[in-house]
């Protein structure tokens, strides 16, 4: 077992490799029961200095590694001592992955694993006590009511190693199951020749600047990022949570403020008024009313008009404010029209629209059917108060419209505005919601149990 | 106070999008209290000098004072 409970780092202790004699520097040696000789590639069981047992020769380190056993740092606020470096593979696959066993005089064993250039600081119980509460829910892992996700599972192989071990790394086989849920990531390792033993790991994604700030190196060794890693933070989850905070805050404050709006500038019938619809003075060698078209010989065939109205005088109220002019007509498969003018009496302004009524229905093959409607209403904006008064020129395509109905209504709720403001407070959240699936989507891909490919097998073992 | 921490998960995104955020409302508030649309209808004009009825309507008589 690694020493704790110290004080300091245990002294370091020189011993002789079996096979080649040379010295090998053991950094726990009360603890430390296996090493490995950096000059023969010698794995020796060591129990003390006349119990030394060469097992087998190992294959030469493949990549560099960027801590050399005896290095000492700080990570997380714990100071550690590079025990070992390990380079593993998975079994039956090419994937290949770094280790540093880091050794805690206060909390043993520790491991920063490298793939792709994405680092994790991975350590059991004594660095993580929550992890004595860590369980398997169906094809996922649960720890402290959060739930960590199948990220991955195969055998780990080691394929080369340098440094001191307190048990017998080398031969040993665990099954490992690994549960993400980003930076965090769950490890389980189950004992193939002892199925009984299951032990947790739980490993928190560590960036190169935060390493080589702890043991005061600098990156530039460091292999380069690719890819996306299994438990790397997604950077746009913390943008998407904290764009939605603030919009659905902001969109609760907007409909505040319309209420808040609609209670001190209350919404009020101004003028309602019926509009007599007339026909225009005949010409005194007219015999009858014929179309104005013909008279005027400026509108289209099928048009007739009416004499222009002015209504009565109204007042607006809380300006500058949003009026409705409301027309209804109740045409029947036909359509009326009028230009309308809403006057200002003190200011000689005028603000001009056209108002479209037109409602058809009727049967085709056995079914009935209808299109337009008989009430058309337009929204003037920024009218200032004052005294108003409107005048219409209706015009239809019969003669038969009798009377339209003219209503005026200030400060209406502009429902435009509302909406137009909604849509704009979810565009932040929607672009980083879909940067974050992009992210999350990316990382599965590497995965076996993607979530986002349902077809993907999720058998338990 | 926790309930701050608990709402500010991202400050960086806090601030600027805060920022944006506060002068959307802003106009909001603005254009409620004046009745302004955001997007006026581009079929209404305003005109300035009202001469009084036309008698004589016609179908031409939209925007018949310019």
């Amino acid at each position: 077992m690694a020493t704790v409970k110290l004080r300091t780092f245990p002294e370091p202790k020189e011993v002789f490799c079996p096979h080649c004699a040379k010295p090998v520097t053991l950094y726990d040696p009360e603890g430390s029961e296996y090493f490995v000789c950096s000059s023969c590639w010698s794995y020796v069981k060591y129990t003390d200095q006349k119990n030394v047992q060469t097992l087998q020769t190992l294959a030469p380190l493949k990549y560099e590694h960027i801590l050399d056993p005896g290095t000492v740092g700080t990570l997380k606020g714990t100071e550690y001592k590079v025990l070992a470096y390990l380079e593993k593979k998975e079994s039956g696959s090419d994937y290949e992955w770094r280790e540093y066993m880091l050794y805690s005089y206060t909390k043993g064993y520790a491991f920063l694993a490298e793939y792709n250039g994405h680092w994790s600081f991975i350590a059991g119980t004594e660095h993580f006590s929550e992890l004595k509460e860590a369980k398997m829910d169906g094809s996922a892992a649960v720890m402290n009511n959060v739930e960590y996700l199948e990220y991955n599972r195969y055998v780990p192989v080691i394929t080369a190693m340098t440094g001191e071990f307190d048990w017998d790394a080398y031969e040993e086989r665990v099954d490992t199951r690994e549960f993400i849920n980003p930076p965090w990531m769950l490890v389980r390792e189950k004992n193939t020749k002892n199925v009984k033993i299951v032990d947790w790991y739980l490993g928190e994604y560590i960036t190169p600047k935060e390493i080589a700030d702890g043991f005061k190196i600098t990156t530039e060794k460091f292999p380069e990022q690719f890819e996306i890693g299994a438990n790397q933070p997604n950077p746009s989850k913390l943008q998407y949570q904290q764009t939605l905070r603030i919009s659905l805050a902001a969109a609760a404050l907007m409909l505040f403020i319309q209420i808040l709006c609609m209670i001190l500038r209350p919404s009020e019938v101004v003028m309602d008024q019926a509009v007599p619809l007339e026909a225009p003075p005949v010409a005194k060698n007219d015999t009858a009313r014929k179309d104005s078209a013909a008279a005027t010989n400026s509108l289209p065939i099928g048009t007739y008009e009416f004499q222009p109205q002015k209504t009565a005088s109204f007042t607006i109220n809380n300006g500058p404010a949003a009026v409705d002019i409301h027309l209804v007509d109740p045409v029947d498969n036909d359509w009326m029209e009028a230009t309308v003018e809403l006057v200002s009496e003190k200011y000689n302004q005028t603000w001009d629209l056209t108002q479209e009524i037109e409602y058809y229905h009727g049967y085709d093959d056995g079914d009935s059917w209808s299109e337009g409607s008989t009430n058309s209403t337009i929204t003037v904006d920024d009218v200032p108060e004052g005294k108003y008064h409107i005048n219409i020129y209706p015009y239809a395509g019969t003669q038969y419209p009798a009377e339209a109905h003219l209503t005026v209504t200030d400060n209406v709720t502009l429902w435009q505005n509302i909406f137009v403001t909604l849509a704009i407070l979810a565009l932040a959240p929607l672009a980083f919601w879909y940067f974050q699936r992009r992210f999350e989507v990316s990382r599965w891909m590497s995965s076996d149990f993607s979530p986002y490919n349902k077809s993907t097998s999720n058998d338990d073992d | 106070m926790t309930m701050i921490k608990t709402f500010l998960i991202d400050l960086k995104t806090a601030i600027w999008y805060g920022c944006a955020v506060i002068a959307l409302l802003v106009f909001f508030t603005y254009s409620a209290f004046t009745g302004t649309k955001y997007f006026p209808d581009g079929n209404i004009q305003k005109n300035a000098g009202y001469k009084g009825v036309v008698p004589h309507s016609g179908y031409g008589v939209r925007f018949y004072h310019k």
